[in-house]
């Protein structure tokens, strides 16, 4: 039986460190923010031949076009962004590249008006807000039965953070990605941070069914050994689905093209982290409060 | 026990059926309403527009019906683009109301922004001695029907007046028929301005300035000076009404086709890999079991894809992310439950009440899990927009449907192969 109580301190120091590089991570190299959430325009081509920063700006200049970035996400495919483009300009600044490059064609373009923007991400917040809040509720309601070592309101918070964890570590990687391979955070990336979040209160929700359990068959007296002895028996659980998932989501990764690599590989990072935290994490947790009051 | 068991069977096999026919490509005509898969902006490429409407002023109930007005307005003009399946639905951003507005698989920003853009108030107006020209009242909503046609070649003037006999050569004209209260006001206006010029206008536009010949009472305008083609689209323009409010467009995207097109393949392609993948590792693991569950799997996927096509909910990436997520869900469900009977096994049980067991065992791990899933669920369809709400929505009917999967489907396999095993002893 792998001991996972007696090596927690170590879990927590590894978590610890992981958070803490992401935070510094989103404090120095800040979130690459698409258009949805900042506001402005960015048009996306598809070149067939190289297509670099330079030439972009230089041709914008010719048609009077501000361009903010230029990001070149891979496989041909390269995001613009500008303050000031329409639908006109942008026509004539994909001709102009085209003529000047060869081979370049528009994927999409958008332009987002501030309001729109600032009420994208003000929605996102708050549903991600409430949904915790309901989530902490719920185990709270749902495990209303464990008074004994740690309440339900315990597990609740350990569920959660958890998954403060999980989401932390994966926007780590959002920015980190975003910095070195210019991928964007646009609502496509929430989605999958909603998806890891969706994913990993299911998994640790499973962990703590059997703890529960296991505290009603073997008893109280011997935590240490009831928390080591559940997550042992749900490892090989939580590991073959999170196996199957990431098989599909792998998948993905692989065959799914270059415009949905950033929402892709972010699903992949977060189904990682989740299983992580509901056996590194969240149950270790349980025992912290446990041996808190008891001190 | 073993009559039930068939009986379930059967329902089951009737419901594989059911999805099977209404999953074929074609899709079956049932009630008369077609089953085909509709796709997302993102899938399928094309328009997406948002407007903020300009309400300042009104009270909330007046806003809502302007807001109302507005989408029935919208949705007209949007007829006359052709486009299929287009959605113009309200929405509302930093507190104002707004409309979006999609259109797949069109490709002219330009027009669409031009077309939907056009507040469209018509106006007729009188000389007025100091400001030029003057409003009478007499607006768009008195029009009952505009029509585009062409007036008779005749002689005298080629030119724009009412009530007289003034024709040329086949002139293109909109033809506006007033209901009866713009009857009589129109009746009085042209009394009051014989001889002197009437002007119709189009938001900002004076469009046309005809002299009055005589005091028009049968309610018909007329307006000349147009082009056949503009003629018509006034017609129809007009015809499809005045936005109550004016609107700002405040986000614009523009998808490519390709994007969709190869994603959607793309996607397919590892979607059946990774399906195959996780049967595989299914059967690894658990056998005949594992063989039976992935079956299951299967009607699963299929279910699915039959309610995509009957709500209709219409496919995203973010739709699809949902989906994969409960796929895995479902998938956890089944492993639960082996790994349940596995212990139970061990316990030196029959085999029926391992089975029996195990099922009990595991509700309450995939129950609890499932809801806290459908309560994140159903808090961000209500609370976001978008690309979240299409994610919320098919990861809460993948989950619902999961459940019933597990439940009834591979708990059914099961047993029934538990009393074939008995029969072959």
């Amino acid at each position: 039986m792998i001991q996972f109580v007696k090596y927690r301190y170590i879990n927590f120091i590894f978590s610890g460190a992981l958070g803490v590089l992401s935070i510094l991570a989103i404090w120095i190299w800040g979130f690459n923010y698409g258009i949805e959430f900042k506001g402005g325009a960015a048009v996306e081509v598809f070149s067939n031949n190289p297509l670099s920063a330079d030439v972009v700006n230089e041709v914008a200049k010719t048609k009077e076009i501000q361009i903010t970035s230029v990001q070149n996400q891979g496989g041909g495919v390269v995001s613009i962004r500008s303050d000031n483009l329409d639908e006109n300009k942008k026509t004539e600044l994909v001709k102009a590249l085209d003529e000047k490059v060869g081979g370049v064609k528009e994927n999409s373009f958008q332009t987002i008006g501030p309001s729109f923007g600032q009420d994208a991400s003000r929605r996102a917040i708050w549903s991600v807000a409430i949904a915790v809040l309901a989530i902490v509720i719920y185990i709270s309601y749902a495990f209303r039965g464990v008074k004994y070592p740690f309440t339900s309101w315990q597990m609740g918070l350990s569920a959660i953070i958890a998954l403060v964890h999980d989401t932390l570590l994966t926007s780590g990687f959002v920015v980190v990605s975003g910095h070195w391979f210019g991928y964007q955070l646009d609502s496509l990336i929430i989605v999958a941070l909603l998806t890891l979040l969706g994913f990993s209160v299911h998994d640790t929700i499973v962990v703590f069914d059997r703890i529960r359990e296991n505290l009603r068959t073997m008893g109280t007296d011997n935590l240490n050994e009831v928390i080591d002895y559940s997550i042992n028996q749900t490892l090989a659980r939580s590991i073959a689905t999170s196996m199957t998932l990431m098989l599909v989501i792998l998948s993905l990764v692989a065959l799914g093209g270059p415009t949905i690599r950033h929402f892709t590989l972010t699903l992949a990072v977060g189904v990682f982290f989740g299983t992580y935290s509901s056996i590194f994490v969240a149950s270790p947790l349980l025992l912290y409060w446990h041996t808190k009051k008891h001190r | 026990m073993t009559r039930s068991l068939w009986f379930n069977f059967i329902f089951i096999l009737l419901i594989t059926a059911l999805v099977v026919i209404i999953d074929l490509p074609q899709g079956p005509k049932i009630f008369g309403r077609d089953f085909s898969i509709h796709e997302g902006l993102d899938l399928k490429g094309g328009i997406r527009l948002t407007y903020e409407a300009d309400t300042t002023g009104l009270s909330d109930e007046d806003a809502k019906q302007a807001q109302e007005s507005l989408i029935n307005a919208i949705d007209r003009r949007i007829n006359i683009l052709g486009v299929t399946e287009p959605r113009v639905e309200p929405v509302t951003i930093n507190s104002m109301r707004g409309i979006s507005v999609e259109l797949p698989g069109a490709t002219d920003a330009q027009g669409a922004i031009a077309l939907i853009g056009q507040t469209a108030q018509l106006k007729f107006l009188e000389e007025d001695p100091t400001t030029g020209f003057k409003e009478t009242g007499l607006t768009g909503k008195h029009l009952s029907k505009a029509t585009a046609g062409t007036q008779q070649a005749s002689s005298a003037s080629p030119g724009k007046s009412f009530g007289g006999q003034s024709f040329s050569a086949a002139n293109p004209i909109v033809t506006l028929k007033l209901n009866s209260e713009g009857t009589k006001l129109f009746a009085d206006i042209t009394k009051r301005n014989l001889g002197k010029p009437v002007g119709i206008q189009l938001d900002n536009d004076i469009i046309s300035a005809p002299t009055v010949q005589a005091e028009i009472s049968d309610g018909n305008a007329i307006i000349t000076g147009l082009e056949l083609n503009e003629a018509k689209d006034l017609a129809k323009l007009l015809n499809a009404g005045a936005l109550p409010v004016t609107i700002k467009l405040v986000n614009q995207q523009t998808i490519g086709p390709t994007l969709g097109q190869r994603s959607i393949q793309l996607s397919i392609v590892a979607g059946v890999l990774g399906m195959f993948l996780v049967a595989l590792f299914m059967i690894l693991n658990y056998r005949f079991w594992g063989l039976l569950a992935t079956i299951a799997l299967i009607i699963y996927t299929l279910i699915n894809i039959a309610i995509y096509k009957a709500v209709p909910v219409t496919m995203t990436l973010a739709g699809i992310a949902g989906f994969i997520l409960s796929v895995g869900m479902a998938v956890d469900a089944d492993i639960l439950i082996f790994a349940r009977i596995r212990e139970e096994l061990k316990k030196e049980t029959s085999l029926k009440q391992a089975i029996d067991h195990g099922f009990n065992r595991a509700w309450p791990s995939i129950r609890d899990s499932n809801i806290a899933s459908i309560l994140t669920a159903i808090i961000l369809f209500y609370g976001a927009t978008g690309l979240v709400k299409g994610f919320a929505l098919t990861l809460a009917i993948g989950i619902v449907i999961s459940m019933f999967t597990a439940i009834f489907i591979t708990r059914n396999f099961l047993f029934l192969s538990l009393s074939f095993r008995r029969r072959l002893k």
